[in-house]
């Protein structure tokens, strides 16, 4: 059921946007600065303003600035990807990870790489969105009447996806260690070593991506009246379920593509944002994406200064922070939105 | 099941229970299909045997040769097949009657990835090159394994309870999110290691029994033989349980104890289970279902549930062992845990489709 | 059944205050009262389910506190409000488990037990279904199968949580008039929460009124149904007019 709409509700709203976006520069410059090797301010003032290859430079301009923005880009498209699908499944824990949209998205990645038919980031995006988007319409076709009542047969259908998916990709990597041990290191979602370009090649993607979301969530709050309310009030409901699934296809294949599948940003993003901005999905897609890219660069750092001089990639730690809001959001709120 | 429409008279002589007669077939074909499928596995293989020298090596005669392989080579693989299966089987039977779902199994709720955590920590943290052995493997894992399903399973309760009722529904949830927590750490876990350790222990994770020993299964043959007692003892209470918290309390059942009782006895199978043969997914949650649509029984039946347990696991190692080497892949072997899950997944996706809305113990 | 100073809640939260009610022997006593006032809450207090945070239930002079799972399940059987009927169950499976309390572990099936659940099928007129699975049948015969169920624990008291949600009228009537008729022909002690107050005050011998927790007014129907009290807790305006004896509420229609 929806939150009654409170008074002041899209001041705060607003509001907290506003604030996510001052938190933005702030959590970057953070991952600019902070590491195995921290900088002063006037060590990165230096990298940033006048880099002359001083050490502190290299770290910066070579190292964490490509992962920088690569968090933000992927933090944002997850983000905005958990909100869409909660909104279009009406499930407080939909999102990319539990529903095996990443599952469907990383096998195919597995596949490609392992049969030679994909090469390089664009080939794999391209693998990454045809798995993600197969998974997410059979989940989807699978536990419709679910959804329209709401409850757990969606999740469930999605951890059966999950395993699934997971159990040939394991079939796939295990017949080939070479495969095994660089889908490792990738499968468990990290930003690091990336490589320069990659920020660049997804970008477009999740652009795409989210501009089609932002068109989608108009739809999703008449869809969150229930169909037939919505489709009296002249919305074209197969439409608008196609472009949110085209969206979130385009979202988690780029985000999957480029770091591994990143649990728990999705679910973690999507429950922030209802917090902040209550029933509206306009301005939920917006807030989602501001706080998936926050906390994606957060958890990159954490994982980085916790564990110095080694790291903890970013997906252990988003697991790490999400299982609890996971089970806090079993516990206290409602699962049907 | 009464056989098409019974005169007045027969009515009254027939009991108003229904009949035991589906369950008792079922249990017979399971035991059969049990029995036919240990035989073919220890005769199958890269040097076969006859049915014949298979058999009378079981008895005590037989050739050296055929001793060797039976008892040496492909016996611990098969009883642990056996016993695997028919204690995760167990585990997912209790838990459906107790979760009121048939979508509660060990792997879904959660209690396999605590156990995999524990282990795959010890495979990676202690294991030397190749993996563990020694005492790590043969106390520290099982033990492991143990820990982290007991782990989970008091997690899973502690979040599942709400007012000392269980909603079922909310039980499969939280499972969910604790199996995808797991997930998160066994893949940091595999970052750590040497690409030698990682190989097994990746391939344990997706459910393998080509490590089988026999001192290896000893543990949860003691497991199993110590949770026979109370289940039998006690599966009257599960007949209970199933009408939900008030009911069972109205009828006498001291309700929070029993689901602990029972709780523990599950953890433990899985726990056991899992440390011999790694994550074999889906097989606690189909193999109880099979058994109880096969018997026609309002639950899953425990003794029928635990030998189709056993005989589906049994038959697809079997395929796991031999599809390979028989589609001329090579020789190369896939972990039997593949083999479920990719038999198992659409199974539970066809469930999760074909529920009818608002039937209890289906989350709807 | 004496309940004396009983107050219940979950967890931290009081929703039962400190109530006493005397309940009749060998008669109907229906408990009404607005949603959520308590009704349920009171009635698994009533039968154990809830541990009593003051005050006590005593049963022909024992404290149900004292007695043991077995002896209490012998003594006092409880419906709940909607309860769970898994699927596949048949409504013979189903009615049979009501002898649980009564067999322990190692006792098998017996004659008696078969004739108690054979009288109990009659009794809600479901013994020609007994093969059928419970999920199949319609409402009214569910809720018939499940009472059948209480009645084949065979014990001297029986609490029934709204055995009529779901019912048309005519149904809601029969499960109403066998209710009465299982507490005047056996001498046995019938308790039923029922939200219809029409329904409540044909039926009942004792009416108990419930109002966030408390007990508003208890008595014969036609003393405790007045428009005043009707206003007072439920905060409805209505006539109550006499129909054969007993009260009948007919809401006020405002203009
Ligand atoms: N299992 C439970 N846990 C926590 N609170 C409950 C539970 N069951 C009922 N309540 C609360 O107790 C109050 C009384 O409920 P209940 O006894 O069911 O009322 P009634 O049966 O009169 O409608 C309600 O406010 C309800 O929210
Ligand atoms: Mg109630």
């Amino acid at each position: 059921m929806l939150h009654a709409p409170r008074s002041g509700r899209a001041v705060t709203a607003w509001g907290s946007i506003a604030a996510l976006v001052l938190l933005l520069p702030v959590v970057a410059v953070a991952s600019l600065a902070l590491g195995a090797n921290a900088l002063s301010p006037g060590e990165l003032a230096h990298a940033v303003l006048h880099p002359d290859g001083a050490e502190g430079d290299v770290i910066v301009r070579s190292l964490r600035f490509p992962r920088t923005v690569l968090g933000l880009i992927v933090g944002a498209a997850l983000g905005a990807a958990g909100v869409l699908m909660q909104g279009h499944t009406r499930n407080a824990l939909a999102e990319p990870g539990l529903l095996g949209v990443s599952a469907g998205a990383a096998f195919a990645v597995v596949l490609g790489l392992r049969l030679e038919l994909v090469q390089g980031l664009p080939g794999m995006i391209g693998a990454a969105a045809i798995g993600a988007a197969s998974a997410a319409v059979v989940v989807h076709t699978l536990a419709r009447r679910s959804i329209r009542q709401g409850g757990a047969a969606l999740v469930v259908a999605g951890a059966a996806m999950t395993a699934f998916l997971g159990a040939l990709t394991s079939a796939v990597v295990l017949l080939d260690a070479k495969t095994l041990d660089s889908y490792r290191f990738w499968a468990v979602g990290s930003l690091a070593e990336r490589g320069q370009e990659t920020p660049v090649t997804v970008l477009p993607f999740v652009v795409a991506g989210l501009l089609l979301a932002a068109v989608n969530a108009r739809s999703l709050d008449l869809l969150a009246l229930g169909d037939e309310v919505a489709s009296a009030m002249g919305l074209r409901i197969r439409r608008a379920r196609l472009v949110g699934l085209l969206a979130v296809t385009l979202l988690t294949a780029a985000s999957v593509a480029a770091c591994g599948p990143i649990a728990f940003i999705g679910l973690l993003a999507g429950t922030l944002a209802r917090l902040m901005v209550g029933a509206s999905w306009s301005r939920g897609v917006l807030a989602g994406a501001l706080v998936g890219a926050v906390l994606t660069v957060t958890s990159d750092v954490v994982g980085r200064l916790v564990a110095g001089p080694g790291e903890l990639q970013v997906g252990v730690v988003s697991g790490i922070l999400g299982a609890p809001l996971l089970i806090a959001v079993i516990r206290r709120r409602e699962l049907i939105l | 099941m009464s056989l098409g429409v019974l005169l007045p008279a027969e009515r009254a002589q027939a009991s108003i229970r229904s009949s035991a007669t589906p369950a008792r077939l079922t249990v017979l074909a399971a035991a059969v299909l049990l029995l036919a499928g240990v035989a073919t596995s220890l005769a199958v293989g890269e040097s076969s045997l006859t049915l014949g020298q298979v058999l009378s090596t079981l008895v005590g005669q037989g050739d050296p040769f055929s001793r060797l392989v039976v008892v040496d080579f492909r016996g611990p693989r098969v009883g642990a097949a056996v016993l695997v299966g028919c204690s995760l089987a167990l585990a997912g039977a209790v838990l459906q009657s107790v979760a009121r779902n048939p979508l509660a199994s060990p792997d879904l709720l959660g209690l396999n990835a605590g156990a995999s955590v524990a282990a795959v920590a010890v495979v990676i943290l202690a294991g030397g090159n190749g993996g563990v052995s020694g005492l790590a493997a043969s106390v520290g894992l099982p033990v492991a394994a143990l820990v982290g399903s007991l782990t989970s399973g008091l997690v899973l309760y502690l979040l599942a309870i709400r007012g000392r009722q269980l909603d079922p529904v909310r039980m499969v949830v939280v499972g969910v999110g604790l199996a995808a927590a797991g997930t998160a750490l066994v893949s940091w876990l595999l970052t750590l290691g040497d690409v030698m350790v990682v190989g097994p222990a990746l391939a344990w994770l997706s459910g393998s029994l080509h490590a089988a020993t026999w001192p290896g299964q000893a543990g949860l043959l003691v497991v199993l033989a110590a949770a026979t007692g109370p289940l039998v003892l006690l599966a009257r209470r599960l007949d209970l349980l199933v009408l939900g918290d008030d009911t069972a309390g109205g009828l006498g059942l001291d309700v929070h104890r029993t689901r602990i009782l029972f709780l523990l006895l599950a953890t433990a199978l899985t726990g056991a289970a899992t440390a011999v043969a790694g994550a074999v997914v889906f097989l606690a949650l189909c193999a109880p279902q099979l058994a109880r649509g096969l018997s026609r029984a309002s639950r899953p039946p425990l003794l029928a549930s635990a030998l189709t347990g056993g005989a589906l696991l049994v038959w697809a190692d079997l395929a796991a062992r031999m599809l390979l080497s028989w589609t001329g892949f090579g020789p190369t072997e896939l972990p039997v845990g593949v083999f479920t899950a990719v038999l198992g997944a659409p199974y539970l996706l066809f469930v999760v489709a074909r529920q009818r809305a608002g039937s209890e113990g289906i989350p709807s | 059944m004496k309940v004396t100073d009983l107050s219940l809640g979950y967890g931290e939260r009081r929703i039962i205050h400190h109530v006493d009610l005397d309940i009749p022997a060998g008669a109907l006593t229906v408990i009404v009262g607005p949603n959520g006032s308590g009704k349920s809450t009171l009635l698994r207090g009533m039968a154990r389910l809830l541990r009593p945070a003051t005050g006590a239930v005593h049963l022909n002079g024992t404290d149900i506190a004292d007695l043991g799972h077995g002896a209490l399940a012998r003594q006092l059987a409880l419906l709940p409000q909607a309860p769970a009927t898994p699927a596949g169950l048949s409504v013979g499976d189903l009615v049979a488990r009501g002898r649980f309390p009564h067999r322990s572990w190692y006792q098998r099936w017996s004659e008696r037990d078969e004739e108690v659940v054979r009288r109990a099928l009659s009794q809600v007129d479901l013994i020609d279904r007994a093969d059928e699975p419970v999920t199949e049948l319609s409402g009214g015969q569910r809720q018939r199968a499940w009472i059948a169920m209480v009645l084949a624990q065979d014990t001297e008291h029986l609490l029934l949580d709204e055995p009529t949600t779901f019912l048309d009228l005519a149904h809601a009537v029969d499960v109403m008039t066998l209710a009465r008729s299982v507490a005047h022909d056996s001498g046995r002690t019938v308790i039923c929460v029922l939200h219809d107050l029409t329904l409540a005050a044909r039926f009942a011998d004792h009416l108990v009124v419930v109002s966030q927790g408390r007990i508003a007014a208890a008595g014969a129907p036609k003393d405790v149904l007045t428009p005043e009290e009707l206003d007072d807790v439920f905060g409805l305006s209505a006539h109550v007019i006499d129909v054969d004896g007993a009260p009948a509420v007919v809401p006020v229609r405002r203009a």
